[in-house]
């Protein structure tokens, strides 16, 4: 028996792709526009047009996002944060509270090493990695607290990964992660730095216009 | 109805949002977002389906 507004385990498994037993027309019809919505969401997520720049990761221009539309996103996306010392206790306290309060997630860091930047600017930056074996590629840096899982990229035809990210005017360090545990370097970035632990991070600069390249 | 769904996963927990997009947005199976969250799959199956739900509630006549 199921409530009103609920789904039923079969219509969930249907949902799923899953072997599913009967689900009621009506009910099927609810499930598929539910589906049918959230493709069309994700595809207004997706850049239109987005061609492959050669050149690495490339900026695509005009589409920064109202502070509105950005809802959620602004919440799980990287976002780089000025903080004077003067408010760091109280953030922490914050960021305690905060975590006790809403999640089961083991706390991240919280003294990821982000610059300082103009912080209400945001540019649509195009990530794309060439890996035809890989199950799953996602990219981590000093914008997602180098979470290796944060950032999923999608996979595309001829095994090229991409995904196009929100980042924040600044500087950027970053790798991509390659069926979770695997951690390279860009290899078209613009330029690679030393992380200090004997590996290479990529840097990627982000200007109000788009990626710096010097 | 994509921006509808937009506004309403505004309404979801976070990790039932995460649980959700990674699914329905990114495509991915339970198998690969746990290997993303190490959450398990079953919890990560009952986080969707709760997602689920909560969009029907939200969206109500919309769907």
């Amino acid at each position: 028996v199921s409530e009103p507004n609920r789904f039923s385990t079969d219509a969930q498994r249907y949902l799923d792709g899953e072997p599913h037993g009967e689900v009621s027309p009506e009910e099927r019809a609810v499930a598929d526009r539910l589906r049918d919505g959230t493709t069309a969401y994700a595809e207004r997520l997706q850049v239109p047009g987005a061609e492959v720049d050669r050149a690495v990761m490339r900026t695509v221009r005009g589409l920064r996002p109202a502070r509105r539309r950005m809802g959620w996103r602004w919440l799980v996306q990287p976002q780089a944060i000025q903080v004077r010392p003067i408010w760091v206790p109280a953030i922490a306290a914050l960021l305690v509270a905060l975590v006790w309060l809403g999640t089961s997630r083991d706390p991240v860091t919280t003294a990821a090493p982000v610059p300082a930047v103009a912080a209400s600017d945001t540019i649509f930056v195009h990530f794309e990695l060439r890996a035809p074996d890989a199950e799953l590629v996602s990219v981590a840096g000093s914008f997602n607290q180098w979470r290796p899982g944060a950032l999923p990229l999608t996979r595309r035809n001829g095994g090229v990964w991409s995904a196009t990210i929100p980042l924040p005017v600044g500087e950027h360090q970053y790798q991509f992660v390659i069926d979770g545990t695997e951690w390279i370097p860009d290899p078209t970035a613009h330029a690679q730095i030393d992380d200090g632990f004997g590996g290479t991070n990529s840097l990627i600069v982000v200007g109000p216009k788009g990626v710096v390249r010097s | 109805l994509g921006e509808a769904i937009e506004d309403a996963l505004d309404q979801l927990s976070d990790e039932q949002r995460e649980a959700f997009v990674l699914k329905h947005v990114q495509g991915l199976s339970y198998d690969q977002m746990d290997e993303l969250l190490g959450a398990g799959v079953d919890a990560l199956k009952m986080r969707v389906y709760r997602a689920r739900d909560r969009l029907r509630e939200i969206l109500g006549d919309r769907l």
